[in-house]
């Protein structure tokens, strides 16, 4: 089950599965989200479960949107980077 | 109009083949080595899957496939209909039924948890016989192990993750026959994320790969996403500086 949730206006933590069965809540919930207008957002990615293609396109869709500058990634398991990395994928979260 | 005649049809059957399958399922419990009903059950499955094909729905396609696969091997008594085996497929059964109303109703079909999950637990049974074919193609090689090295792309269809098939298995699948040298995805294709539809690929690979297996071997890799999904393999000729 995925849970998108927003500590604080530049906080957020993404948990469970980012695969293509969550994709429509992962994506609804941060076209949803009230984030400030300007500074850094921090994506806590710790309690990621697992990730497919779907869910990579998202995150790094949501970064442009918002400006690949402001937005970082952090803590993405290393079981998950390294499905990614076979995929040629985890560049795109750095 | 000969569309929705095929689709008329298609549904009319299907709904009855389902019905065997399911008959033809629950007379397992009894009797787990009967050819009739395992036969009888194949050939709906296999007649669903045709007739799918037909109208390209290939989120039914890519599900029955699989579903053949294991009912095959329980053919070939490979695999034996114990209980849990049963109601999982009973439970694929309720899949097709799902996609087929929808395709009745014109509804586009929903890849959702219920399918990925049969579908993953189906894969479970089929895994062995997909592992036997590539043993058996191992087997035919083996008078033939130059090195050689492959220059993939694949640019997906859009909706390959809906259908059940995950391009990050291909690439498992690829390494398996060999080295995988590099793995480039290229997010070109990406939308703005307000365009964007979260279940569609957008991204493309480019992949080098070492290996000793055949072109043959690799197309294989690819069998069940051709059409649409565009594959381009190419040897590369001098393969010295990769070693």
């Amino acid at each position: 089950m995925l849970h998108v949730n927003s500590a604080g206006p530049q906080l957020l933590s993404i948990s469970g599965d980012a695969t293509v069965y969550e994709a429509n809540t992962l994506y609804a919930a941060l076209a949803g989200l009230s984030l400030a207008d300007e500074g850094q957002i921090s994506i806590d990615l710790g309690s990621l479960e697992s990730m497919d293609v779907s869910g990579v396109q998202i995150l790094v869709a949501f970064r442009r949107q918002l400006g690949a500058a402001r937005v970082s990634f952090h803590n993405l398991p290393a079981h998950i980077l390294d499905t990614l990395k076979l995929g040629g994928m985890d560049c795109h979260l750095r | 109009m000969v569309q929705d005649f095929l689709k008329i049809g298609f549904v009319t059957e299907a709904e009855e083949l389902l019905s065997g399958m399911e008959d033809g399922l629950l007379s397992l419990e009894t009797s787990p080595d009967s050819a009739e009903a395992l036969n009888g059950i194949f050939r709906a499955g296999h007649t669903i899957k045709g007739g799918a094909g037909l109208l390209d729905v290939v989120e039914i396609v890519a599900f029955t496939h699989v579903l053949e696969n294991v009912l095959d091997r329980l053919r070939k008594k490979e695999i034996t209909a114990d209980q849990q085996l049963v109601t999982l497929l009973l439970g694929g059964c309720d899949v097709i039924r799902r996609m087929v109303t929808c395709v009745s109703e014109e509804r586009p079909i929903v890849v959702d948890e219920d399918y990925g999950r049969a579908l993953a637990a189906l894969r479970e049974y089929a895994d062995v016989t997909v592992a036997a074919v590539k043993a058996v193609a191992a087997v035919e090689e083996l008078d033939d192990q130059r090195e050689r090295v492959f220059r993939i792309s694949l640019h997906p269809r859009e909706d390959l993750l809906e259908t059940g098939q995950d391009p990050l298995m291909l690439l498992l699948e690829l390494g398996d026959l060999g080295e995988l040298l590099a793995v480039e995805s290229d997010l070109d294709r990406l939308p703005a994320f307000t365009e964007l539809e979260a279940q569609k690929v957008y991204l493309s690979w480019r992949v080098l790969l070492r290996s000793q297996r055949s072109r043959r071997a690799v197309e294989d890799v690819f069998t069940f996403v051709s059409g649409d999904n565009r594959v381009a393999i190419a040897e590369v000729m001098n393969c010295e500086h990769f070693r």
